[in-house]
């Protein structure tokens, strides 16, 4: 051996150097580096998780937020049919309310109109028969002399009834 | 009290008596009113005896008025 070169004692020197370098890589080192990894692997292991779950409820999130903005559209053309429909009624209702109206105005005024009408045939009637008797009078007083007054007298006086 | 539009002469009041015998002569005043026209309007107490043209004038008026009634 120690034609090779090779000196034991320094050999048995490296091997226990080794061995104890191996313990104290391995205890001190190794362990904890490889402890560290695996801490390292998990915390990226429950970031991934944490990742997908994240995407996941994002995607949920899209998927309500469509589904919510579809109902909402719903819900506006909805409203806004009924608000169409209501609106509609309320003009209709409006139209018929009016034309009644107008009906109850035409009849009302009609019957004001005929009313005075009947009064103003009346009134123009009682003006006339007065204009008539205050002719006649005037004709009378304008024709009647004293002579014809007198033999009208005597006339009328002649022909009335007796009275006892 | 007997109204006409002139004053009345003796023959007309008599005839007058002829045919109202209840007025007496001694009760007759005859007022002159042009407005009764012809003939005579003869108040009695209460009684009104209208035979005068202006009463006929006055009766057609009323019925005329009637008629627009």
């Amino acid at each position: 051996m120690e034609n090779l070169g090779i000196d034991i004692k320094l050999l048995i020197a490296q091997l226990v150097n080794f061995v104890l370098f191996f313990f104290i890589f391995k205890k001190f080192i190794a362990k904890p580096f490889s402890k560290f990894l695996v801490e390292e692997k998990r915390k990226e292991e429950a970031k991934e998780k944490i990742d997908t779950e994240v995407k996941k409820t994002d995607e949920k999130l899209k998927t309500d937020e469509k589904l919510f903005k579809e109902r909402l559209n719903k819900e506006k053309e909805k409203v806004i049919k009924e608000a169409r429909e209501q609106g509609a009624k309320i003009k209709t209702d409006m139209l018929k309310e009016t034309e009644e109206e107008v009906i109850r105005l035409k009849t009302k005024t009609k019957e004001e109109l005929d009313k005075t009408k009947l009064q103003m045939e009346k009134d123009l009637k009682k003006e006339i028969v007065r204009l008539s008797t205050e002719i006649v009078e005037t004709g009378l007083k304008n024709y009647l002399s004293p002579q014809i007054t007198k033999e009208l007298t005597q006339t009328m006086i002649k022909n009335s009834e007796k009275t006892n | 009290m007997i109204y006409s539009a002139y004053k009345l002469d003796q023959v007309e009041i008599e005839s007058i008596i002829a045919k109202f015998p209840f007025i007496k002569i001694e009760n007759i005043d005859n007022v002159v009113d042009k407005t009764v026209l012809a003939g005579v309007v003869i108040y009695h107490g209460s009684q009104v005896i209208d035979i005068s043209l202006r009463g006929r004038v006055n009766s057609l008026k009323k019925k005329l008025y009637a008629t627009v009634k």
